[in-house]
């Protein structure tokens, strides 16, 4: 039987001898007919039936493949969408910072810089005063003694409204070449401020809230829904006791804060 | 002994405990006569005349080579299929000087390979060999014997399928296509590219797997 027969055992031989005498098999004769004709035509195809004999695994794979596919795609649109980190820029003075009541020393800035992200509250205590930017789309100012919210920086395509908080203290904001279509809400204890792409302070004292417009126009309001708008050189002061807000020319010392502000950043995000 | 001019097979037709690389007599029907070159130069056109007389040469070997190997009709007939829808778009390299039929056999265990590894495989298997969906008997040759001698073979045939079927696949191959199908091993070496010792090997071993499995089997 093989060339090594001489080395078969009696068990193997009589292996081998089962198998060899295993009769031949036959298919159904429907079968072999229609498949010699599709033959002979070119007409065969694939058997539908290992396709439907496999839904379990194959239907299952495929689809998983699909979920992951998509779901893979989203994770890199949603990460391509996402707005920039905040970055720290400056640091000016001594004091210290508290990032979601973390303390750090304000002048070693590598310490809470990666826990700067949206929603993060920063409370400046002492003299420092901190810089940050959002790439091309975002830079803030935070002055001594400020309790503030970071707000998101505004997605490449959508989800460009961003939400910030003033509880104490001044924030002064310079809009880069990436924020026109965007929005950013300021919500202090006393009013709303909506920016779509100016250079402004907000001054929230124990009196109420003061928004001074350098640059371009704002919006400012109790309520979202009776907002009025601030033009270039004006504040509107927001009593907290509730009293009528009123308006004026910009504090001198803001106009020439908030141009220093927007000249330097225009040199870094343009606009 | 059938030399095949231009091919790699030198086949021993008949006779068992032949010497030679060749297994002797194989399970499956004798090897067809090798076509013509101007048979299979038609082929190649894809003349439907000389496409069919093909078909009619080696159809009934490829099938019972899938259900030896598969040991499902369902399945040894999607793999056939198979083979001859791969065979039908690989006819531009179908060389007429070579005999086709060890091109057919690789890609007929190839095919099976690709079964075995599949979902329908794994299912299949839960099936009763020799049965068709239905759950009626398969029908094998009687070869005029006795009803009764007929179903005691009947039952070996399903011992032995049953233990070829748990083999594992590069051992079961090895078993089928040289004891069952005849090839010699430098063919089988030649056609799965791997080395003519590393095959007798493999049929080596998997011998006594199957002697082991078969002995439990008649316990």
């Amino acid at each position: 039987m093989t060339d090594d027969r001489d080395s078969l055992t009696p068990e193997t031989a009589s292996a081998e001898e089962a198998v060899r005498s295993l009769r031949p098999v036959s298919a159904r004769p429907e079968f072999k007919g229609r498949l010699r004709a599709e033959f002979a035509e070119g007409r065969l195809q694939p058997r539908l039936a290992l396709v439907k004999r496999e839904p379990a695994g194959g239907a299952w794979k495929g689809a998983f493949l699909i979920f992951a596919s998509a779901a893979v795609a989203a994770y890199i649109v949603l990460q391509l969408n996402a707005g920039p980190d905040w970055q720290v820029r400056k640091v000016q003075g001594s004091g210290q910072i508290r990032v979601d009541g973390h303390r750090y020393s304000a002048g070693k800035p590598a310490d809470y810089a990666a826990l700067l992200r949206p929603g993060s509250r920063i409370q400046l205590t002492g003299a420092a005063s901190l810089q940050v930017a959002a790439a091309d789309n975002l830079i803030m100012e935070i002055a001594p003694g400020s309790d503030i919210s970071l707000p998101r920086a505004p997605g490449r395509w959508w989800d460009r409204q961003g939400l910030a908080n003033i509880r104490a203290g001044e924030l002064r904001i310079t809009t880069g070449r990436a924020f026109p279509g965007a929005g950013l809400l300021v919500v202090s204890p006393d009013t709303h401020v909506m920016v779509t792409g100016t250079t402004l302070a907000v001054i929230c004292d124990n009196g109420g809230t003061c928004v001074c417009v350098c640059e371009g126009q704002v919006k400012v309001g109790r309520e979202l829904d009776s907002m009025v708008v601030v033009p270039q050189g004006h504040l509107r002061y927001t009593p907290r006791d509730g009293s009528a807000a009123h308006a004026a020319d910009i504090r001198p010392t803001e106009r020439v804060a908030l141009s220093d502000l927007r000249d330097k950043a225009r040199r870094v995000i343009g606009h | 002994m059938t030399h095949i001019p231009g091919s790699f097979v030198t086949r021993e037709a008949g006779g068992a405990g032949g010497a030679g690389s060749g297994p002797g007599t194989p399970g499956a029907a004798e090897a067809p006569e090798r076509p013509t070159a101007a048979d299979l130069e038609r082929v190649r056109a894809r003349d439907p005349k000389a496409l069919e007389a093909f078909f009619d040469r080696y159809f009934d070997r490829i099938f019972s080579l899938a259900y030896r190997l598969t040991g499902d009709r369902t399945i040894a007939e999607d793999a056939a299929q198979d083979v001859f829808l791969k065979v039908h778009r690989a006819l531009d390299r179908l060389d007429p000087s070579r005999d086709p039929y060890p091109w057919l056999v690789t890609i007929a265990t190839n095919v099976c390979r690709d079964l075995w590894r599949s979902g329908a495989y794994r299912m299949g298997r839960r099936a009763i060999p020799l049965q068709d969906q239905d759950g009626n008997e398969y029908e094998l040759p009687s070869g005029g014997e006795s009803p009764e001698a007929e179903l005691l073979r009947t039952e070996r045939e399903q011992q032995v399928q049953l233990a070829l079927a748990k083999l594992p696949e590069g051992l079961r191959e090895a078993v089928v296509l040289h004891a069952y199908e005849g090839m010699g091993h430098d063919e089988i070496a030649v056609a799965f590219g791997i080395q003519p010792a590393a095959q007798r090997k493999r049929y080596s071993r998997g011998l006594a797997a199957l002697a082991v499995l078969l002995k439990e089997t008649m316990k």
